[in-house]
């Protein structure tokens, strides 16, 4: 097969098909003899960064394991430690919930946040009994699966008839519209929020961060086992050609309803044990249009459509959050050279960040790795500097 | 037993009658071939056929059962595959991944749609890439394949699922003479097993592997028989082969 210079032989989703033509204008945007030299520059700074992030992840995972054994050998692990590991355990669940819908089926939902806050003010609801009565954690985390599961339903029957553009601008809609709803219901304290009943077992952080822990282990299980079913390379044959799946027999609406489904479902149960955590909640915590955009984001930089890319991206990205938010010296130093706080500019960085994985890797950190072993790197290297001695 | 009846089938886009009142019938184990001009109706056709579209009256019925006003993926899963005249193919899937994909979806119960792929499943996956003779390339994506192997594994992935009846969409077109004739070894092989209605412009290529042979006509039909009968047909002649067919 022919292949285009500029063509790295990459697939063809439309990220894919806008990031080859983002690459190609730089590259052309660079002098001719400079082009072999700049490639690799890129690409080795790609695999560099690349393999930082992925660090990042590896600590993380080292953390959480820490964690989960320090105090059965005597090791202490102070309350507000867990902070961090346990929102990142969250992001974990969000991330790989968007990506059953989002990576693995192709339709980018901008609104699944929607399904946190239905997990939210469900146990609102029922803790508080502004509805039907009150009950307990275990009932109201039960209860969020439920509804959030016919929400779903509802919704998906009727968005998921949408694609591309206008299945996200919908999604969208659907998280805006249901939040205005929630914010004007008294029984679930409106815009102006509402405190729980606090948890009954003491050593609560760890108690959540282990709760959060196992919903992610969950969730990722349950990721793992339909994505190598029937079902699961069903949602892969209607993200690559929903046509064509249904030719081949795909029941293309029913699958792309269950996956919307369990995605809500995890969505929810997170946002069930959120609302517990927190205590205190309001719509704008409950819907939060900046963590939609942060588990895509996720997804997207660790690597779409495989189980290893949103734990990878929820890692590094919520540490690299943390990392501007917190300001250490390195940050504020970047920061006065660049004359902005980056503590407020954090959304500035994870633009960048987007920019450069949609048009560098597309296939996400995970994937840029896959493609570029790091031998590959090194041979190129050694041919091109051949080339250069002999040639130009 | 497979067999398919179209009866009295009519459909027009608009102003255009795309396929005029069109009876055709397929019977267990054979080759059927399909010809035409270009806008003579083969696709629409072949669309009514597979529910792609509902034709606008007549019948169509597979096995005994009137399937006519059912949905495509039904129509699929109650055993008539198309395959496709541009290839079409799960492109971010390796080769593999696109047969394990197109393991038949009509599933004896719901909860079995969710269980793994077992290992039987992946054996059949590689036999019938081996069968098309491109198991080499189980691995590769599609953009690695070559056009002719991309139309093997489209091929491949239709006999994944359980169909006993293919519609193939012009499979020699864009094959060159070689490819051309191991493809009608391999149809003739398949044929042991499945009934294959195949359109198709290469008339060389229909007229050797086909048993019987319809021909259509801005939308009507115009002639049916075995490919001799076919062939000597005036009509055929003065519309189609004459014309400059090959």
């Amino acid at each position: 097969m022919d292949r285009n210079e500029f063509d790295d032989g990459g697939p063809t989703r439309p990220l894919s098909r806008a990031s080859a033509a983002a690459k190609l204008a730089v590259l052309r945007a660079v002098p001719a003899p400079y082009r072999e030299r700049y490639r690799l520059v890129v690409g080795g700074l790609g695999t560099t960064l690349g393999v930082l992030v992925l660090a990042v992840a590896v600590v993380v995972l080292l953390r959480t394991l820490f964690y989960v054994v320090a105090p059965y050998v005597g090791v202490p692990v102070t309350a507000s430690s867990y902070t961090v590991t346990t929102r990142i355990l969250q992001f974990v669940v969000l991330a790989l919930a968007w990506d059953l819908i989002g990576g693995q089926t192709g339709y980018a939902s901008f609104g699944n946040i929607v399904f946190f806050g239905v997990g939210v003010y469900t146990v609102v609801v029922l803790m508080k009994g502004t509805l039907v009565g009150t009950f307990g954690f275990p009932v109201a985390f039960v209860a969020a699966g439920v509804v959030a599961l016919a929400y779903a339903l509802v919704l998906g029957y009727a968005l998921l008839r949408l694609s591309g553009h206008y299945f996200a601008v919908a999604t969208l809609g659907a998280l805006v519209a249901t939040q205005q709803y929630v914010a004007n219901l008294e029984q679930t304290g409106g815009g102006s929020g509402v405190t729980l009943p606090l948890p009954p077992f003491g050593n609560v952080d760890r108690t959540f961060f282990l709760l959060f822990l196992a919903l992610a282990v969950v969730t990722a299980l349950v990721y793992w086992y339909l994505m190598r079913s029937r079902f699961g390379y069903g949602l892969n044959a209607i993200r690559d050609d929903e046509a064509k799946a249904r030719a081949m027999g795909i029941h293309t609406t029913k699958y792309k309803v269950t996956a919307w489904t369990l995605s809500a479902l995890f969505t929810a149960f997170a946002g069930a044990l959120f609302a517990y955590q927190n205590s205190y909640v309001n719509t704008g915590v409950g819907f939060r249009v900046n963590w939609t955009v942060l588990m895509i984001l996720m997804a997207l930089v660790g690597g779409m459509g495989r189980l290893w890319g949103p734990v990878v991206g929820a890692a590094f990205l919520w540490e690299l959050r943390n990392a501007l938010w917190s300001g250490g010296p390195v940050v504020t130093a970047v920061g006065n050279v660049l004359g902005v706080s980056l503590r407020d500019a954090y959304l500035v960085v994870f633009g960048v960040i987007l920019v450069a994985i949609v048009v560098g890797a597309p296939n996400g950190i995970l994937g840029y790795l896959e493609d570029a072993p790091v031998l590959d790197g090194v041979r190129a290297r050694v041919d091109a500097v051949r080339n250069a001695e002999g040639g130009e | 037993m497979t067999e398919l009846t179209a009866t009295g089938i009519t459909k027009s886009f608009g102003g255009l009658l795309a396929v005029d009142d069109v009876d055709i019938e397929i019977r267990d184990g054979e080759i059927v071939g399909l010809i035409g001009s270009n806008g003579a109706g083969k696709s629409t056709l072949f669309n009514c056929i597979t529910g792609a579209l509902e034709p606008d009256s007549g019948t169509i019925q597979f096995n005994g059962a009137d399937i006519t006003s059912h949905s495509e993926h039904e129509i699929a899963q109650e055993g008539i595959i198309r395959v496709f005249q541009e290839v079409r193919v799960y492109d971010e899937m390796t080769a593999l991944d696109n047969m394990l994909a197109s393991v038949d979806h009509g599933a004896e119960t719901t909860l079995s749609l969710f269980r793994p792929y077992s290992d039987d499943v992946v054996d059949r996956a590689y036999a019938l890439l081996d069968r098309v003779g491109i198991r080499e390339y189980a691995d590769a994506t599609p953009a690695e394949l070559n056009y002719g192997h991309r139309k093997l594994l489209e091929l491949a992935m239709a006999l994944m699922t359980d169909a006993e009846l293919l519609l193939l969409d012009e499979p020699a077109a864009g094959l060159n003479p070689t490819t051309r004739t191991e493809l009608g070894a391999l149809l003739a092989e398949i044929n042991e097993q499945k009934t294959l209605f195949v359109v198709e412009h290469n008339m060389d290529f229909v007229m050797d592997v086909s048993d019987r042979i319809y021909v259509l006509n801005n939308g009507e039909l115009l002639a049916k028989g075995t490919p001799e009968e076919v062939r000597s047909d005036e009509r055929v002649q003065d519309a189609y082969l004459g014309g400059g067919g090959e």
